[in-house]
């Protein structure tokens, strides 16, 4: 459930991204990691280790851990947030009125020369992630939780909450509409197209940036290819649930964190160990290719015109 | 609308000089006698050229020339039809995997490589036609994605199933030999592979001036229009998915044979990366772009082996794609259009 939530947050940023400027980004899996990455170098010049500060030897409690915390998903989220910025201006601004192929060959340059300048800078080997929090854990209705993931859930929430105010009742959310619906209409109105754009894409890496550090807390460790993975995925919930549609990328996240869990629980039970945990992706990716024979719009999609045939 | 005017301002300062010297080159071709010199001195060229390379620059060509064959297929369903696969690993993996499974000792089968190649090459025309059949009327991104989806699904099913002997990889494959003759050196994949690319070049030549290949050219312009006029686009689509992955399943069998060792490492997306970055760079829906860009991609970056440099070698492909999409969108050696075609470049 809290991978779902993971999920969730890389399909919004997929979605909104898609919803302004009518392209997949493809390095949006990698920002997210990047996110993570810096955020990892921040608590490494910090000298916090296995959530104890190490110089001194302070375990993290109360407002310290509070701080620490806000300091980790603050400035990945900057991070990510200020390298949007950049590839949009430098890449994806020139390009708005090519070809769409051209665009998703840009794209997809982005996302290699990303992987591979993080590989230069933070190195190859996967880097353990410290999760901060003292490992606890605690039962409600039969399931065992652990306190890391009750905190990315509540986290999550709160930002779900936060954007879906931001989009539905604020100025700037009805530019966003606005400029989703119709670019060229919306700069007749008088919306500045372009910080819209900017906007967008500083929030959906910002989000994406959450999911990284929120992923690699979770599993304990970050790679830079960790962004193909999560590029997959979250794209996937993003398709599934209706790209351009908040409220379907939120349920596909959560229904692809459900059945990577249960088919990773279940499976190899199920198939009397036929099937191993390993193929539990494989479900994944055989929903999102059922979903887009069945309905290409996603599951909360309208049907629009998508498909070409 | 705005689009023409303004990449052509940004594409003049890079043009010019690569288009004197097209010019020279055009002048030169546009004769017959011309034509035919330069090809027979190609010919001879490469033909002799095992002689006087080590046997290190000879494997490297022998890589460049199955990169040739599977960029020639990338740039068939890409440039000439807009088919955006980002699948093609898997297709790779299913002619490697095919020849590895069957002319090795793991399943103790031991078929000749002529039996095999058009098995494995049918194999991998036949999985792409059949994941086209729901996926094909999607559009763009979207079939990109069914197709990073199929290879993912394809990469883990190799990865754990034992009848591909999961991670470890198949080793000891036969190497490739047809009667009376074994393929042992890289000299000899070198004469085996160099025919083969020609072929393969011909052929997707020929079929670029075919009805077919102008057809598929009226997909990617505009498949409406192209609709309009009576082409019966789906099934022109298959037809691209399962003749552009031919080469590509080619390539992996004789990858196979020639490294006589396959895992699913050698597989990842960054095959498909690769490929992509070779036609782009080369130049979109034309078969000598797409022989370019191969070449160049291969061989360019051998020298820089060993240096620090080397790491940063995706790096490098990644900047490529964005630096091409931004200021030469058409590639090195762009699609020229004959008389007859209305000059018609632009996408949707």
């Amino acid at each position: 459930m809290t991978i779902g939530m993971i999920y969730s947050l890389i399909a919004l940023g997929y979605s909104m991204v898609y919803g302004v400027l009518k392209m997949v980004n493809f390095a949006h899996g990698d920002l997210c990691v990047l996110g993570a990455m810096f955020s990892l170098f921040l608590l490494r010049v910090a000298g916090i280790t296995k959530g104890r500060l190490n110089i001194i030897e302070v375990p993290l409690t109360g407002a310290r851990l509070v701080g620490v915390a806000a300091m980790v998903f603050l400035g990945g989220m900057l991070f990510s947030a200020i390298a949007a910025l950049i590839i949009e201006r430098f890449v994806y601004r020139p390009l708005r009125r090519a070809s769409i192929l051209t665009v998703l060959v840009s794209a997809l340059g982005v996302s290699i020369a990303l992987e591979n300048m993080m590989m230069l800078v933070f190195g190859r080997e996967m880097k353990s992630f410290p999760s901060l929090l003292e490992k606890r854990y605690f039962t409600i209705m039969g399931a065992t939780y652990s306190n890391l993931q009750v905190f990315i859930a509540i986290l999550t929430i709160i930002l779900l909450i936060g954007l879906f105010y931001l989009v539905d009742k604020t100025t700037l959310g009805r530019c966003i509409r606005a400029v989703a619906e119709d670019k060229d209409m919306a700069g007749l109105l008088g919306i500045d197209v372009n910080r819209v754009i900017v906007a967008v894409f500083a929030l959906g890496a910002a989000l994406g940036a959450v999911a990284g550090i929120s992923h690699a807390m979770y599993y304990g460790q970050t790679y830079y290819l960790t962004g193909y993975q999560l590029m997959i995925l979250g794209w996937a919930a993003a398709v599934i649930g209706g790209i351009g549609d908040m409220r379907g990328c939120v349920i596909a996240g959560l229904l692809i964190g459900l059945l990577e869990a249960v088919g990773g629980g279940y499976l190899p039970i199920l198939t009397g160990g036929l099937l191993g945990a390993d193929y539990r992706r494989i479900f994944v990716f055989l929903v999102l290719i059922i979903t887009l024979i069945v309905k290409p719009s996603g599951i909360l999609g309208k049907p629009e015109v998508i498909i070409k045939a | 609308m705005f689009n023409k005017d303004e990449s052509k301002a940004v594409r003049k300062p890079l043009s010019i000089p690569l288009s004197r010297i097209l010019q020279y080159w055009r002048e030169l071709t546009s004769n017959v006698w011309g034509r035919r010199i330069l090809l027979l001195l190609v010919a001879a060229l490469l033909l002799i050229l095992p002689r006087f390379l080590s046997n290190y620059w000879l494997r490297v060509l022998d890589i460049a020339g199955l990169y040739v064959m599977m960029s020639l297929g990338y740039n068939l369903m890409f440039g000439y039809t807009g088919l955006f696969n980002l699948g093609f690993a898997a297709f790779f993996a299913t002619g490697a995997y095919c020849y590895a499974i069957l002319a090795s000792p793991l399943h103790n089968m031991h078929l000749p490589f002529l039996v095999i190649l058009p098995i494995a090459v049918g194999l991998t025309s036949l999985v792409s036609y059949l994941l086209g059949i729901p996926s094909i009327s999607l559009y763009g991104d979207y079939l990109g994605l069914v197709t990073l989806a199929f290879a993912e699904i394809f990469r883990i099913l190799v990865n754990n199933l034992e009848f591909t002997n999961s991670a470890y990889g198949i080793i000891n494959i036969d190497p490739i030999s047809v009667p009376f003759f074994t393929f042992k050196s890289v000299s000899d994949y070198y004469y085996l592979i160099l025919p083969l690319c020609v072929i393969t070049y011909f052929v997707i030549k020929r079929l670029e001036q075919s009805r077919i290949g102008r057809a598929w050219l009226a997909i990617r312009n505009d498949e409406n229009a192209a609709r309009t006029t009576g082409l019966d686009t789906r099934q022109l689509k298959l037809l691209a998915c399962a003749i552009g992955v031919a080469p590509v399943g080619l390539a992996g069998v004789i990858f196979a044979g020639m490294q006589t060792f396959i895992s699913p490492m050698s597989f990842t997306s960054k095959e498909t990366w690769l490929i992509i970055a070779m036609a782009i760079v080369g130049g979109l829906g034309n078969a000598d772009g797409a022989v370019l860009g191969a070449l160049l991609l291969i061989i360019l970056p051998e020298p820089l082996r060993g240096t620090p440099i080397e790491s940063a070698r995706a790096l490098i492909y990644g900047l490529l794609l964005i630096f091409f999409s931004l200021f030469r969108p058409q590639g090195l050696l762009p699609r020229r259009h004959r008389a007859s075609v209305p000059q018609a470049e632009k996408g949707t």
